[in-house]
């Protein structure tokens, strides 16, 4: 689906003259249908990976091929390419959304781009809000009369109104509560049967990844530090980073 | 096993509201606890389960302008002289126990700690205030604490300004803050949910080290099971301002009776189960302006009954004093 | 490390002062060539003989290529030297360090003036918000920034003055004949301070350190006062220093009402008396005055707060 090569990218620090590499010659490759789970610690350089593989940030070197074409940064249509296929849903659903516009507008918006008519739109909303479990009467409130984990499952459902291919989930629950985080989880899993979905899924949680993911990358300080089938990352770690942060991870037996 | 004489706080029966512009928000109800020395209590709580505001309340640092405490009593018992009832304590007495005898720490250290103050005068005040050192003497025992959270370096740190410092070692300076004056009791406010996993892990340890060897009694605030069962002695589970099930650690996560204790439990994602479906509590957080009547978790509960809608539960002790739950189905959901 | 970043910073702010004197230079310079018509004309009127307009131009320093011209001016502006008046005949120099100390004091004083009256009355206010001493706090500063400077001065001469005969009725008589202009000066500015404290007060008190200040059991007046103020001053030192410099301004039209013999009065008779030498004068004069009073503040703000050292 998406392969990332040799990727590296390093950024100035304002007015310090110091400079902190996100990349170090990342590898990493999503096939399709799989789930990606990719785990580190803040600061690791996770967060820029998934901004440049939605487009939102440039690789210094290093190539991303979308179905075994390379995608050029600086081709206006290969990058609309890019963000046709590839949806991000972001951490903090409260800062998602416009909040002075109603859900609504806020969903419609990206199919107004695409030049879709009003009612191929309303009834592409209604009929995905129904399967994220939203009441197609609410879209007419604010943003501020949701809550986290209802505006966790509208985000979600503007990413799939442009019917990406790969999903990108950035810290998807951090901000949820555990009940709420549960039910976030369940829905991303029934979705994923549902439309055929890739996921890349980001978190800092070695359970959380561990437990939805197929195939683990483990990163630190810029680099993949071991990647593999999850199953194997998982019981049998074999660098020393997974295997602290394993020891670290408070859990109950 | 555990006597009344390791009690150095009680919680009874404390209820309080805030008074907002939109009307008054009953934010704690019917809740009592109990920290024993050298003992890490967690107290557990999901968003507007009110877990920060009753820790506040034992150093009675909510807002004093909207909030009402309308029932209970906080007893703070030092191991010398008379208990001191806080929620009615005259402002010197408050004064004199906060940060001596009950210190706190906070969620994000870096915006708790004094910005344009170093780590040695943020040290040193509140041994000038609380204990009767000079200068000097503030400043040796600053050095010993500085050693005792386990930072190298001490001259470094205490010279540091707070933004010099990595989030861990804010945390474990924010914690030497907390042991200056030897406290009988700290509250730790979701210390570690700002930190990274390995972070966390190092902090745990410390408290627990602080617990045991200084015997202190620790009441940790927090929304993560992993961390209650890695780190607590005792447990409390609270619910939209309620007290849902109190329990020891070993007890709790071998036998949970409340219906929400067990969700919550369900709900933590665990690789041994991989491909399952989590368990997931239907409906959100009540709203704190639309409350259920009734149990407060029956809207929610997979166990419910009509009738839990009609009568709040009473909190009752489990045959064994050590574990009480708050539910109308206890006896017929009893789980050995 | 520490002083290392000191001595960064302030090298960093010398280099930004240096460069704002040059420019402003260079400007005021490039102002009087530019402009349509030959200033030596202007001066020496429009029936002068060709010699006298010579003498003049180059009394003006404007003759030779602009690039000569330039370096010569540039030369002259390191010695502090700024050619003569063409009225008195003297070195504007001279002139500029003659009526310095009035407009230094006046301008002082009422920084002074606004300093002791803007701090006390906005933390006053913050600590006892909505209290009946928030409600003076501010009504002082919303009558202070509603009455004109002038006419404040105007009220304070007849009633001080003329009525009561406290102070001097005009001129530089020491310390006394300071006292009324500066508080005129002042109190403007200080009206716009008190409002800056009471808000970064506010702000200050809600914040987390602050609870956190309270947990360990200090005393209020210590929150307030160490914990607080010392971060809520930060943004009224920004603005007591640009105020500084707009304090340079108004002692413009202070001077004239209280007929103080000032940088201010030098200006203006100069600009009524087509003396280019004394106007250009004063303007860089004033003009490195306020990039240094600038660069003072910056250097304070930069050791009161340990987070703008580096950045």
């Amino acid at each position: 689906m998406l392969e990332l090569k040799d990727i590296s990218k390093t950024f100035k620090k304002k007015g310090t003259g110091l400079s902190v590499q996100a990349a170090k010659h990342v590898s990493l490759n999503i096939p399709e249908q799989s789930i990606v789970g990719l785990v580190g610690e803040s600061g690791c350089g996770k967060s820029t990976l998934s901004r440049m593989v939605v487009g939102l940030e440039k690789a210094d070197s290093g190539t991303i091929a979308l179905k075994g074409k390379n995608i050029d940064y600086r081709n206006p249509r290969d990058l609309s390419h890019l963000r046709k296929s590839v949806q991000i849903v972001f951490q903090d659903p409260n800062t998602t959304f416009n909040p002075r516009r109603t859900l609504l507008a806020s969903l419609e918006e990206g199919l107004v781009n695409k030049g879709m008519g009003k009612t191929d739109r309303l009834k592409k909303v209604r009929d995905l809000t129904d399967i994220i479990g939203i009441s197609y009467a609410n879209l007419e409130k604010y943003p501020h009369q949701f809550s986290g984990g209802q505006k966790q499952r509208l985000s979600i459902a503007r990413a799939l109104l442009m019917e990406p291919e790969l999903l990108v989930l950035d810290e998807p629950v951090s901000s949820l509560d555990v009940s709420v985080q549960a039910q976030i989880i369940n829905l991303l899993m029934d979705l994923r049967k549902e439309f055929g979905l890739t996921y890349l899924f980001i978190s800092h949680d070695l359970h959380l990844v561990g437990y939805v993911s197929t195939l683990i990358a483990v990163m630190k300080s810029g680099e993949i530090v071991e990647q593999g089938d999850a199953e194997q990352i998982l019981f049998e770690p074999k660098h020393s980073y997974t295997k602290q942060l394993f020891a670290s991870s408070p859990i109950i037996h | 096993m555990n006597t009344n004489n390791d009690i150095v706080l009680k919680i009874e029966n404390l209820s309080l509201k805030f008074h907002t512009p939109g009307g008054i928000i009953p934010a704690v109800e019917d809740f009592s606890l109990s920290l024993r020395r050298g003992k890490i209590h967690a107290l557990v709580g999901e968003s507007g389960s009110g877990k920060s505001v009753t820790v506040k309340s034992v150093l009675r640092l909510n807002p004093e302008t909207n909030t009402e405490y309308t029932s209970g009593r906080i007893e703070y018992i030092p191991s010398e002289g008379e208990p001191i009832e806080i929620l009615s304590a005259n402002e010197s007495t408050l004064r004199s126990v906060r940060g001596s005898k009950i210190s706190m720490i906070f969620q994000e250290p870096g915006r708790y700690l004094n910005p344009v103050m170093r780590v040695r005068q943020l040290l040193t005040e509140t041994m000038m205030t609380h204990l009767k050192v000079t200068k000097q003497e503030a400043l040796e025992k600053a050095k010993d604490l500085i050693r005792l959270v386990e930072l190298n370096d001490v001259d470094r740190v205490l010279a540091s300004y707070p933004h010099e410092l990595s989030g861990g070692m804010k945390q474990r300076v924010m914690i030497a803050i907390a042991l200056s004056c030897s406290p009988d009791i700290i509250l730790a406010d979701e210390p570690t949910t700002a930190l990274d996993v390995t972070v966390q892990a190092k902090i745990l340890a410390l408290l627990k080290k602080i617990a045991r060897e200084l015997n202190i009694a620790v009441l940790l605030i927090t929304h993560d099971l992993a961390v209650v069962y890695e780190s607590a002695d005792e447990v409390s589970v609270m619910y939209a301002g309620k007290l849902m099930e109190s329990s020891t650690s070993g007890s709790l996560f071998k036998a949970p009776q409340h219906p929400y204790t067990r969700v919550l439990l369900g709900a933590v994602p665990d690789i041994s189960r991989r491909g399952q479906p989590l368990l997931s509590i239907k409906g959100n957080i009540p709203d704190s302006a639309d409350r259920p009547t009734g149990c407060i978790f029956s809207p929610r509960c997979p166990e419910a009954r009509d009738f839990c809608s009609l009568s709040v539960p009473a909190f009752e002790s489990l045959g064994n004093n050590a574990h009480g739950v708050a539910c109308l189905r206890t006896r017929e959901l009893f789980r050995a | 490390m520490r002083s290392m970043d000191t001595i960064r910073t302030i090298g960093r702010l010398l280099l930004r002062l240096l460069a704002t004197m040059l420019l402003i230079s260079t400007i005021v310079f490039l102002l009087l060539r530019l402009l349509p018509g030959d200033p030596a004309q202007v001066i020496a009127g429009i029936d002068a003989n060709p010699a006298d307009v010579e003498n003049i131009r180059n009394s003006l320093g404007m003759n030779g290529t602009i690039i000569s011209q330039y370096l010569t001016w540039m030369g002259n502006i390191i010695h502090f030297d700024f050619g003569n008046s063409y009225f008195s005949g003297r070195p504007v120099s001279t002139l500029i360090l003659e009526r310095l100390p009035v407009t230094a004091n006046l301008a002082l004083l009422a920084m002074v003036f606004t300093i002791l009256t803007a701090i006390p009355i906005g933390v006053l206010s913050a600590v006892k918000r909505w209290s009946i001493w928030d409600a003076f706090g501010l009504l002082y500063s919303q009558l202070g920034m509603a009455l004109p400077s002038f006419w404040m001065g105007i009220l304070l001469l007849l009633i001080f003055s003329v009525k009561l005969g406290w102070f001097p009725l005009f001129g530089a008589q020491g310390f006394n004949s300071l006292i009324l202009p500066a508080i005129s000066l002042g109190l403007a500015k200080s009206a716009v301070l008190v409002r800056i404290t009471r808000i970064s007060m506010i702000e200050e008190l809600g914040k987390p350190y602050i609870e956190a200040a309270r947990a360990k059991g200090l005393v209020d007046r210590r929150i307030q006062y160490v914990h607080a103020l010392k971060n809520a001053l930060l943004p009224v030192l920004t603005v007591t220093g640009l105020q500084l410099g707009g304090l340079l301004g108004g002692a413009i039209i202070i001077e004239q009402i209280f007929s103080l013999p000032g940088l201010g009065r030098l200006f203006l008779t100069g600009i009524y008396q087509r003396d280019f030498a004394v106007v250009q004068g004063s303007v860089i004069f004033m003009a490195f005055l306020f990039s240094g009073i600038n660069f003072l503040v910056d250097l304070l703000y930069a050791l009161i707060n340990p987070k703008a050292r580096i950045s």
